[in-house]
């Protein structure tokens, strides 16, 4: 970043500039022409950012843009001018996220703002986009940083792997804030997700606390112990009891009680969990001994605790207490496609340093002539170029696609141990071959197809179908192939199927599509031309 | 006759074109303007409320093309009397601008210039139910 944090505005308006210069001089403006500090719409923004070598840190978008019709990028849902104009920012969002997708976004008007409500939710869940939280120089002041050290963050953190993904990131900047609070945390998502790991490597650590951190697994514990290892017991309490025992809650002053599993509380064990949270204080069992309560509760849950409550399984009165609005999804890995190869490659450096992988790897890095703690790296179809260091594990493109359609049940730690099998059985072989008398030269070892069927086809569910693979996927599209009488044929009906999935993609928008395929709204003659080159009328694509 | 859409749209322009801008240049200011950056923010507030493509304009003008657009279509509302109010109270500033006491009054000027948004938006939010 340079010396001073740069800041592209885009505003058909002069407040913002004329603000931003004023009263705060610790960041600049890029000066878009020579008179003017800011892009004044949308298309003189992706001019600028297409052609400009200029650095850019941040951008700062404005919403509603008085400019004329020539000027405004397409909004399809907009349904009047008026509209176009009032929610431009969003056209003009999607087109920075799409073109320019690393560079965060402070978007210049508050959700309370939108009345459209589905906008809203699209916003909120753009990667590195950030909305006001009030037109003062304050909001505007933090926002900005925010998204500034945002973006400077990286997607490794202490074990934590963060990736790019928005709904993560979004997640890392919640759970920091809620670390320092007193409400207790409520985790929610599938098993495999990290929530014990982030409980205690992340939240905890930014919690302040000094105490310690203390796991509470009730999915591990007989219901009738509960009680006794929660609260602590005093001796003769129950058939068992031969001395006083301390709960996690005593254990754990200062600190931190992370109870997983928190759905498979016994209801009477709930009644008591919410008065030790309501009065901060805990009775052992057998005793009437209050003890002062200082800890972070952190409670975990693989299903929603809301419809737990709703069937009855889990008091409300305690869901309330654990304080709902303090609920973090972590969202499952199906849902985090952009960040699985950022995933898979670090869980593959990982693997070669467990400790029944580590002795082959560096036995297979000597005979390499690879210095001895040199990494094992997964290569993708997707790379360009060769590393610079390490054995890669070359992964075939068909096995590359069982993995991204893989339904990934276990999440993360599924896909960590399928990482971890591949790199085992991949470094084991190849040192089983040194040992046999071969002679390796290339440290680029394919891993095996079959091996990878093999471990996938331990999931829980069936990977997902064409059709679903290719919702994920704005970009991806299922084509089913059928003979023809000649290729010229088969290749107008693969066209036609995608012509015709794209029109439905952009709900009919030609502008749109001309926009996809082209990159100029303006083109969309040439899309109408095609269509009827290809026999569909855009009647029937309609009443389709 | 207006329709509720209509009104919405309508009050959401106001919102944005007279409500946001004209306190926006106070609500920009640092903790403890000087005085002069005060009257300049004022000013910029009631005089220069928007500066875009279309020009600058005042939050007179911005007033008067809305009442023109809106025509009768709020006569029977609560809280279009208020809206009324609250912006003459606003613009009422103008003739204070030059006063050297005008810091003195600075919070009222900001709650006064401030409150345009807040009734604008109670009357959207009742109107839209």
């Amino acid at each position: 970043m340079a010396e001073k944090p740069r800041l592209f505005l885009v505003d058909d308006g002069v407040h913002y500039a004329n603000t931003i210069a004023q009263y705060m001089p610790e960041y600049e403006l890029v000066q878009v022409t020579a008179d003017r500090a800011r892009a004044k719409d949308g298309v003189e923004a992706i001019d600028y950012l297409t052609q400009s070598q200029q650095p850019v840190d941040l951008i700062l978008l404005d919403m509603r843009f008085d400019v004329s019709e020539d000027r405004l990028l397409p909004l399809p849902e907009a349904t009047s001018l008026r509209r176009q104009r009032r929610y431009q920012g969003i056209a003009i969002l999607r087109r920075l996220k799409a073109d320019f997708g690393h560079l965060p976004v402070v978007v210049l008007t508050s959700l309370a703002d939108l009345s459209v409500a589905e906008i809203a939710v699209e916003l909120q869940s753009l990667s590195l986009t950030y909305m006001l939280n009030g037109d003062d120089l304050d909001s505007l002041r933090i926002r900005i940083h925010e998204a500034l050290v945002d973006a400077e963050r990286l997607p490794e953190e202490n074990g934590i792997f963060w990736g790019r993904d928005q709904a993560f990131r979004a997640l890392r900047r919640r759970m920091a804030i809620l670390a320092r609070g007193r409400l207790p945390i409520v985790l929610e998502g599938e098993t495999g997700t990290g929530k014990s790991y982030l409980a205690e490597h992340y939240i905890h650590e930014r919690s302040g606390r000094t105490g310690r951190f203390v796991t509470v697994d009730l999915s591990t514990l007989p219901s009738n112990l509960i009680s006794a290892h929660l609260f602590g017991a005093v001796k003769g309490a129950y058939t068992g009891a031969v001395s006083d025992r301390k709960g996690v809650f005593e254990i754990a002053a200062g600190g931190t009680v992370f109870i997983d599993e928190i759905q498979n509380i016994p209801l009477e064990t709930q009644k008591q969990l919410l008065t030790v949270l309501q009065n901060q204080v805990v009775q052992p069992l057998g005793s009437n001994r209050d003890i002062p309560v200082d800890v972070k509760v952190i409670v975990a849950s693989n299903e929603d605790l809301g419809s737990a409550v709703r069937d009855g399984r889990f008091r409300s009165d305690l869901y309330m207490r654990l304080s709902p609005a303090t609920r973090v999804v972590l969202p499952p890995l199906r849902d985090r496609v952009d960040d699985l190869s950022f995933l898979a490659r670090r869980l593959t450096e990982r693997a070669g340093f467990e400790p029944d992988v580590f002795p082959f790897r560096v036995q297979l890095n000597a005979s390499l002539g690879l210095p001895e703690d040199s990494p094992v790296q997964l290569s993708l179809p997707e790379d360009k170029g060769t590393k610079d260091a390490g054995i890669q594990l070359v992964l075939p493109a068909p096995s590359w696609r069982r993995l991204q359609r893989h339904r990934w049940s276990g999440n993360i730690r599924e896909l960590s141990m399928v990482l971890h099998n591949l790199v085992t059985f991949s470094i084991v072989g190849a040192v089983d071959a040194l040992e046999s008398g071969l002679s390796l030269s290339s440290r680029r070892l394919q891993v095996d197809s079959g091996l990878v069927n093999q471990l996938l086809a331990g999931g829980l569910e069936p990977a997902l179908s064409d059709e679903q693979a290719a919702q994920r996927d704005p970009d991806v599209f299922a084509i089913k192939l059928k003979p023809g009488q000649s290729l010229n044929a088969v290749s107008v009906d693969i066209e036609r199927q995608y012509f015709e999935q794209l029109f439905d993609q952009t709900n009919g928008n030609l502008d749109a599509m001309a926009d996809r395929l082209l990159g100029d709204p303006a083109r969309s003659r040439a899309i109408r031309l095609r269509l009827n080159q290809l026999g569909l009328s855009l009647r029937d694509l309609r009443r389709r | 006759m207006t329709t509720k859409s209509d009104q919405i749209e309508l009050l959401d322009d106001l919102l944005h074109d007279l409500g946001k801008y004209i306190a926006f240049p106070l609500n920009m200011l640092p903790e403890n303007p000087d005085e002069a950056l005060f009257r300049d923010a004022v000013d910029q507030a009631l005089n220069r409320t928007r500066t875009g493509p279309n020009g600058t304009q005042s939050a007179r003008s911005i007033w008067v093309n809305f009442l023109d657009e809106a025509g009768n279509g709020f006569d029977d509302e609560d809280g279009w009397q208020r809206i009324h109010g609250t912006v003459e109270t606003a613009l009422s500033w103008g003739e204070k601008l030059a006063e050297p006491s005008l810091i003195n009054e600075r919070q009222q000027v900001v709650d006064d210039l401030r409150a345009v948004s807040v009734a604008i938006r109670q009357l959207r939010d009742k109107i839209n139910g």
